[in-house]
């Protein structure tokens, strides 16, 4: 059953007032009167005067009835004290106190259960004079861009990162720990922290990544290592003692480590009991890959070790020897040759022993420009290879001293008798572990003087751009504009958005932003009760796809953003198709479906979106109702109250009601219905999707009632009619996905003076029918995206 | 005391590269310190598990010696000799105190620090140094890891946790700075490896490994001095993050090369996460085991899934997820899964306890000089209590601790106070750890 009052992750916090302030609009609204226009957003223009006059005369009265006695001139709970306040500046120097305490009066948590309470209209006074003082804001006068916390690369930027640096497919970052997630995106400075397991994870991913991309014979890698007979792994063959005896076809294997790409030797420990024409043979293997062929001429009684030279990529491999010639003539009259048989005590391993520049990997060959020689020495050298590549990986051109230091790492390495690549790798894993590598730190004077705005510079734009938009380190045209300073030029931001955008990079928007925004990453922990649902991890996998590639679609066809509420199309393969009842598509291939007709549009009708909002045994209209709030609305609804009423009486009462009957009894309170009448039939709209989005007509013994009044009157019946209604408010639904993707862009939450940039954003869009790239520009135009101010002083 | 710690770390940053702390690290001898009694460490391991429990089914009936164990906790009955059923601890600051909801993620962050979390989705996360962390400090030094942190779910990964809580709240038990949390390691191998070596290097190319990683971040700490300097104050705490794990590294290489090379423990381990759960669990706590056997760390904290997780128990036929039932309005049927839930768990600390006591140590066995707690920072989780928390403490603390009670102690006595008596047993010398207001002295002998 849901408890319709007790919602966990609603979404608040000081730092979200603004949101937070509409959501509580449009409850309160929902409580005494119709829901007002969209475009009746909080006014944000008023005059000083009445609105000190009505603190007087108003509010002051109701804070000395309800909240003197405790937080006044006698008593201070909580070190709150709220007699002091004339108006709304003071309120302002000391905000942090005053949206705490807008906070527990909206959430009604104060007064106290056991004071006397103030009347609804009491409580919607203090509350919106109190927004009014907070969150005011005169956005003709240049307003605050807000500080972004420097920024910890998280591990898809990591991984995109050292992707575009190196043009390898590697996967460094498998084995990091999760980044913490804050504001709905793990892209979060505040919320990015290192804590020593990640710096041991970053070590040891530097030291692989240099490793993998550049080919060094390393002093101590051609140490042999051997695997004795008892170790090894057989498939046919006896052990007997120290040796392996193959009477018949058999293969013994062993796993040796390869620590960079190269030419390494496998050598075996054998011999063999001969017999017919031919000498013992043994077929070498990598990685179950016929490598070559070794004789074996050696008796058994006097073994002796063989070598084959095999190429290998950096990792872990399986190096197996196959006896391939037996040979068996019982009746042969020589009794010396009638059985063939192969004897082996060890494997071995030793590399790398040789690196042909023939077969050095493409990385290598990119990006070891320079050798030492007698002009060039090994300092000189390493500092020709660093240079460019610190460029990149710090993404701002590095003062000589700073590549020479680097460089100093490839003498020391030489000068420990290693070889020159061998100390490029360390040069480079000391790259990859600088804070100027994994952190986006921005510069500027006057870090420490909250006043001080400015534009940031344009390395630090460059990076604020494709950190945005590729989720990685800028490319070098980028980086070639920042430094001659054009990149700040709205003309050249534009064109250069319009690239990145058409790049496939992009498609981090998808992994990163859409993910997140969507929730989408929680389907990985969704769990259908499998007594219930046909599910398993093809279905999921299935329903990402579906979406994720929408998404791609509206992105890389520049469409309209309102197509995520209402586009007509999908995409689908045969499995998912079936799912949703759909014919005509065959395949494992996913394609464009049109959706004219079917009672399906958009995400919200998108089998993900209906999985991760319903409980592993059934849908539920409420968590539902509060995604589309919180998501596509941008109305997130406010906590639930911190005592939850006890409600189970009414599934005692009413035990043949249905479930809907039996959680729209659950809402008869008065203070969880304010919000539950927003929530809930939002959810019921989509109830004739089970809790894997299948299409039903039917709940158990239930027929499914999927329409509904909102609580401004407007009333539907079914997902589509519900779905129109949405699209009718697109103008909230495209505030609140600005917001969502400039919390992502910026790298921290929203502020109440974030409020102007965000109309400034937004008054563009309807001119530009709502697309795509319109919002993603705009979003980079904005203060700020491109301004920053330094830390300290209140907030 | 913590910050104040690491301001002067820092500050004489550039002088201690390279020179071992160890000796600034280790711990002023105690008056309760038990190492001196006995020549085998004293270790202290934590195991959380979320959205608390069936309190009726899990507090036993009497007090005192004379006491049966519950239903829930049965499944400890061969230990039953061996731990301290404690009741009515309190975990104050996990209460809203005028932040409204959220109590999961209060839940985890307050249950080993004993401090209220900063309500925050982003900016100036805060809640305090827990107490693994606090004995991390002190004697983390001695061992070749301060301190090992596992989990079973990394962190939720997108949407928000609680309540306008940032996930860092809900997926974190352990804190090393109050704004810094420990990220967990959830994969059984990967753990193992970081405290054993991958098996894979020979002694020479772990020494070169070393030899170069010194110089490289030797380096890389220049780098980032330079870098502090340019910036504001909430971006220098990142640096300084940044700085305390580079040293953290380093100091894990000093003691590596002075300490004898250590053969890794037999144990076999998959490849990857393994998907079963209960074998998941069981994994981590090997991992523990041999941990503490080979003093490779004494100081441990294990989450069980991250605060307020929604997974269903199907081996225990619980098809609904754990969090949802939690939320169980007194009704029979879903207070009877969540008793099932509660029961299986318990099943797997006694797993770990199986394991602690047959590894003989000295005249005993590692249980007995090992402290096992095992608990939630939630009471009933229906009312989302923070009082009457389910706490059982095992093993006996190097012959310090008197087991084989059920301890009822007055309602709201700080956990924290027990976390102090278990930090003066680890030779931890602390005054105050988060809330806590003295001495838990009804363990003491």
């Amino acid at each position: 059953m849901d408890r319709p009052c007790l919602l966990t992750n609603a979404r608040f916090s000081a730092g979200a007032i603004l949101l937070a302030a509409i959501a509580l609009l449009v409850c309160w609204r929902g409580i005494s009167e119709p829901e007002a226009p969209a475009q009746d957003r909080p006014a944000r223009r008023d005059s000083q005067g009445d609105y000190a006059q009505a603190f007087t005369t108003g509010v002051r009265p109701l804070l000395e009835k309800y909240c003197f006695s405790c937080h006044g001139p006698d008593e201070q709970n909580e070190e709150v004290r709220v007699d002091l306040v004339t108006g709304g500046i003071t309120i302002r120097e000391n905000r942090q106190m005053w949206e705490r305490v807008f906070q527990m009066v909206k959430f009604g948590s104060m007064p106290p259960e056991d004071e006397s309470q103030p009347s609804p209209e009491e409580r919607k006074q203090i509350i919106s004079w109190l927004d009014q003082a907070l969150n005011f804001l005169d956005c003709d006068q240049r307003y605050d861009p807000g500080r972004v916390t420097v920024r910890r690369l998280n591990r898809l930027e990591y991984h995109n990162s050292i992707r575009d640096l190196f043009g390898v497919a590697l996967d460094p970052t498998k084995d990091f720990p999760s980044d913490d997630v804050g504001e709905g995106f793990d892209n979060i400075g505040d919320v990015l922290s290192l804590p020593p397991l990640l710096f041991e994870k970053y070590m040891d991913a530097a030291e692989d990544v240099s490793r993998s991309v550049i080919v060094a014979v390393n002093r101590a890698d051609p140490k042999k290592q051997t695997v004795l007979a008892q170790q090894l792994a057989l498939a046919g063959g006896k052990l007997a003692g120290d040796t392996i005896f193959m009477t018949s076809k058999a293969t013994a294997t062993a796993t040796f480590q390869a620590n960079t790409t190269g030419k390494y030797q496998v050598i075996v420990t054998a011999g063999a009991q001969q017999a017919g024409d031919e000498v013992a043979r043994l077929d070498i293997s990598v990685d179950n890959k016929k490598a070559g062929v070794l004789e074996i001429p050696a008796s058994h009684r006097k073994m002796e070790e063989y070598m084959l030279e095999v190429m290998v990529a950096k990792g872990e491999h399986r190096i197996s020897a196959t006896f391939s010639n037996d040979y068996y003539k019982p009746d042969d009259p020589d009794p010396a040759n009638r059985d063939r048989n192969m004897y082996i005590r060890s494997l071995g391993w030793r590399g790398p022993t040789r690196v042909d520049a023939g077969e050095l990997p493409p990385s290598h060959r990119r990006i070891v420009t320079a050798h030492p020689d007698e002009q060039l020495d090994v300092t000189g050298a390493a500092s020709q290879v660093l240079a460019p590549l610190m460029r990149r990986a710090f993404r701002r051109p590095v003062p000589d001293d700073q590549v020479n230091q680097y460089a100093g790492l490839v003498q020391f390495a030489v000068d420990q008798e290693e070889s020159y690549e061998r100390g490029l790798q360390v040069a480079i894993s000391a790259i990859l572990v600088s804070p100027q590598f994994l952190f986006r730190s921005e510069g500027g004077d006057g870090a420490d003087d909250p006043s001080r705005v400015q534009l940031v510079d344009d390395l630090a734009l460059a990076s604020r751009l494709s950190f945005f938009l590729w989720s990685s380190i800028p490319d070098d045209q980028l980086l070639e504009l920042a430094e001659r300073r054009q990149l700040r030029k709205t003309g050249v931001l534009r064109e250069q958005i319009k690239r990145m955008l058409a790049d496939p990079r992009a498609d981090s928007l998808v992994d990163a932003f859409a993910t997140q925004w969507l929730n989408l990453r929680n389907l990985e922990l969704a769990s259908p009760d499998p007594d219930l649902f046909p599910f398993d991890d093809q279905l999921r996998s299935d329903m990402q796809q579906e979406t994720e590639m929408f998404f791609a679609s509206v992105m890389r066809d520049n469409r309209p953003v309102t197509d995520f509420l209402d586009g007509r199309f999908t995409f689908l393969n045969e499995r998912l198709a079936r799912h949703y009842g759909i014919d005509g598509v065959v395949g494992e291939q996913f394609q464009r479906v049109s959706l004219e007709g079917l009672p399906r549009a958009g995400i919200l009708t998108q089998a993900s979106i209906l999985t991760i909002t319903s409980d592993p045994t059934r849908t539920s209209p409420v968590k539902r109702g509060k995604w589309i709030m919180e998501n596509i609305l941008g109305t997130p609804p406010p906590d639930p109250p911190a005592d939850v009423p006890e409600i189970e009486t009414t599934q005692k009462a009413l035990p043949a009601a249905s479930f809907r009957e039996q959680l729209e009894l659950h809402r008869t309170k008065p203070i969880c219905a304010s919000c539950h009448q927003h929530m809930d039939p939002l959810g019921f709209g989509f109830e004739n999707f089970d809790a894997i989005g299948r299409w039903r007509q039917v709940d158990g013994e239930f027929p499914i009632d999927s329409s509904g009044t909102l609580p401004g009157g407007e009333k539907f019946d079914g997902p589509i009619e519900l779905i129109e209604i949405l699209r009718e408010r697109e103008k909230d639904f495209v505030r609140s996905f600005t917001e969502k993707m400039l919390v992502f862009a910026l790298g921290r939450g929203l502020r109440y003076y974030d409020q102007c940039a965000v109309e400034d954003i937004i008054k563009v869009l309807p001119s530009r029918e709502y697309r795509f790239s319109a919002i993603v520009e705009q979003i980079v135009l904005s203060d700020p995206f491109r301004k920053r101010r330094g830390d300290g002083g209140k907030e | 005391m913590t910050s104040l710690k690491r301001r002067t770390f820092i500050k004489g940053f550039g002088l201690a590269m390279g020179l071992p702390l160890l000796d600034a690290m280790a711990p002023a001898t105690g008056a309760m310190a038990a190492p001196a009694a006995t020549t085998h460490p004293v270790r202290m391991g934590f195991v959380f598990f979320p959205n608390g429990a069936i309190m009726q089914s899990w507090t036993p009936e009497k007090d005192g010696v004379d006491y049966q164990l519950s239903d829930t906790l049965s499944p400890l009955a061969d230990y039953k000799s061996d731990l301290n059923v404690i009741s009515g601890l309190a975990q104050d600051n996990g209460r809203a105190k005028g932040d409204g909801p959220g109590d999961h993620a209060r839940c985890a962050s307050t249950f080993l620090t004993g401090a209220h979390p900063y309500k925050t989705s982003g900016a100036d996360i805060s809640v305090g140094v827990s107490v693994d962390q606090a004995a991390a400090m002190e004697i983390g030094g001695l061992t070749r890891l301060p301190s090992l942190e596992l989990g079973i779910n990394r962190g939720r990964n997108a949407g928000n946790c609680d309540s306008g809580y940032s996930c860092a709240y809900s997926s974190n038990i352990s804190w090393k700075t109050e704004s810094t949390p420990m990220a967990k390691e959830i994969n059984p191998r990967l753990a193992f490896e970081r405290l054993f070596g991958d098996g894979r290097d020979a002694e020479a190319s772990r020494q070169e490994r070393n030899l170069y990683r010194k110089s490289i971040l030797d380096l890389v700490a220049q780098d980032a001095d330079r870098l502090r300097k340019q910036l504001g104050q909430t971006d220098r705490r990142k640096l300084d993050e940044y700085f305390e794990s580079l040293r953290a590294l380093e100091m894990r290489i000093e003691r590596a090369e002075k300490a004898a090379s250590l053969q890794p423990p037999e144990l076999n381990l998959p490849e990857g996460v393994p998907q079963d759960l209960g074998k998941h669990i069981r994994l981590m706590m090997d991992i523990i085991v041999v941990a503490f056997q080979s003093d490779a760390t004494r100081i441990s904290s294990f989450m069980l899934g991250n605060a307020g997780d929604n997974r269903p128990y199907r081996m225990v036929d619980v098809n609904e997820g754990h969090h949802s039932l939690s939320h169980h309005q007194n009704k029979t049927e879903k207070m009877d899964q969540i008793r099932r839930i509660d029961k299986y768990l318990a099943t797997h600390f006694a797993y770990l306890l199986k394991k602690m006591k047959e590894t003989p140590e000295g005249e005993g066995s590692l249980l007995d000089n090992s402290m096992l707690l095992y608990g939630s920072g939630l009471g009933d989780a229906n009312r989302h209590d923070h009082h009457n928390l389910p706490i059982v403490l095992a093993g006996g603390g190097g012959g310090t601790i008197r087991t084989g009670r059920h301890i009822k102690t007055s309602s709201e006595t700080p956990l924290n106070n027990l976390f102090l008596s278990m930090l003066d047993r680890v030779g931890a010398n602390v005054e105050s750890v988060g809330d806590s207001k003295g001495r838990f002295t009804e363990i003491d002998l």
